[in-house]
């Protein structure tokens, strides 16, 4: 039941970040690069949680940006669950090195996939409905 | 070892996101979506609004003043280059709804419930859907008939709307005042790719661009960017350009959806 125990803090910490990141938008969008706040906050629970909460946390993260984003429906969510599974991977390589230096690496391994993988799953994604499957 | 639970918590994650892909058209996925936008909208608001209420505020100036500024100078640019046979606007918005046109054509109102960039790309989410007769491709343009981008998805009471300088974003223009007709595409950061532009038509800073249904060069008069120079060289016989937007799709809190009947 530990994963159940971060379920206010990460709604919590998730809904701040949206907040930021529209906040960041009205103040400056079309003028200015706005961080993805909402993307650096779901990496960072990604180091904290278990597998099965990563994977809710990228599935439901992934719902939340397909909703709001131009990306064919199901983009991030693909992109959300595989992020997860590699945060898992990761978390067992580096399990012998609880350090911070080990955890910045995972950390930018992370955001870096994300940049990989929601492209390939868009284009997938693309080409799944062209042929109509 | 792992326990059940958490293995069965996996499973079940895998299981119910990959229906919710598979069946993303179905009507419960398209009501946990709708449901979605409508527990984003709100908090959406209130952050861009503060935003924007913060900009004006550094700014030294009041929203409204801004807001009037930015509008005056857009109009005045427009006004500048517009063909002699655009007729005249309706500016307030309630006069501009239900106006029906010669071409069949109607023009819709939305509220803007979100916007979000994402990289280069820019997106709206508008408070209209099929409900309201509103498709994929229809033009949505602002209250100063600058186009702001068409609408790339719809549900039952929401659209998205994709704005015009997204990459992979194109549509036919026609330069203004000079004539010719162009295609636009979009490089995203409010930038346009201007292309095909005929070799006698001479592409000058600060003209403008104004988007065509295809087909339909004489249609109505929708600005959709200012050219800001042109590309060196030629390719295959035509010239190419550059071209920002006009709009500002960041501030938009109204829009005008134009659907076809």
């Amino acid at each position: 039941m530990k994963t159940f125990a971060y379920i206010m803090p990460v709604v919590a910490t998730l809904s701040a970040s949206f907040f930021v990141e529209q906040f960041a938008a009205g103040l400056a969008a079309g003028r200015v690069f706005i961080p993805p706040f909402l993307l650096l906050a779901v990496i960072g629970w990604f180091l904290i949680l278990s597998l099965s909460g990563r994977l809710w946390l990228g599935g439901g993260a992934g719902f939340l940006l397909d909703t709001i984003s131009s990306a064919p429906f199901g983009t991030y969510i693909l992109s959300g669950l595989l992020v997860a599974v590699l945060a898992h991977l990761l978390d067992r390589l580096f399990s012998h090195r609880d350090s911070y230096l080990a955890k910045g690496a995972a950390f930018a391994v992370l955001y870096v996939a994300v940049f990989l993988l929601v492209p390939a799953a868009r284009q997938a994604l693309l080409y799944i409905k062209s042929v109509g499957v | 070892m792992r326990s059940r639970s958490s293995i069965f918590a996996v499973v079940a994650g895998v299981i119910f996101f990959g229906t919710l892909v598979i069946f993303s058209a179905s009507r419960p996925a398209a009501f946990l979506r709708e449901g979605a936008v409508r527990l984003l909208a709100p908090v959406s608001g209130l952050a861009s609004g503060a935003g924007r209420w913060l900009a004006f505020g550094l700014e030294g100036l009041s929203p409204e003043r801004v807001r009037f500024l930015r509008e005056v100078e857009t109009r005045l640019e427009a006004a500048a280059a517009a063909l002699d046979d655009v007729s005249e606007e309706n500016e307030a918005l309630r006069r501009a709804l239900g106006l029906k046109r010669e071409s069949g054509q109607s023009i819709r109102s939305a509220r803007v419930i979100l916007y979000r960039q994402e990289l280069r790309n820019e997106i709206l989410i508008i408070d209209v859907g099929r409900k309201d007769g509103v498709h994929e491709g229809d033009p949505v343009i602002d209250e100063e008939r600058l186009l702001i981008g068409q609408i790339s998805e719809v549900s039952e009471e929401s659209s998205k709307v994709a704005v015009a300088s997204n990459p992979g974003a194109a549509f036919s223009a026609v330069l203004v005042p000079l004539g010719g007709k162009i295609l636009a595409k979009g490089l995203g950061g409010r930038a346009f790719a201007l292309e095909l532009i005929p070799m006698d038509v001479p592409l000058r800073s600060g003209d403008f661009i104004r988007w065509v249904r295809d087909g339909d060069h004489r249609g109505q008069a929708i600005f959709a960017g200012s050219v800001v120079g042109m590309s060196p060289g030629v390719s295959g016989g035509f010239k190419t350009g550059r071209a920002v937007l006009v709009s500002h799709p960041e501030l938009a809190e109204q829009v005008l959806v134009i659907t076809r009947e």
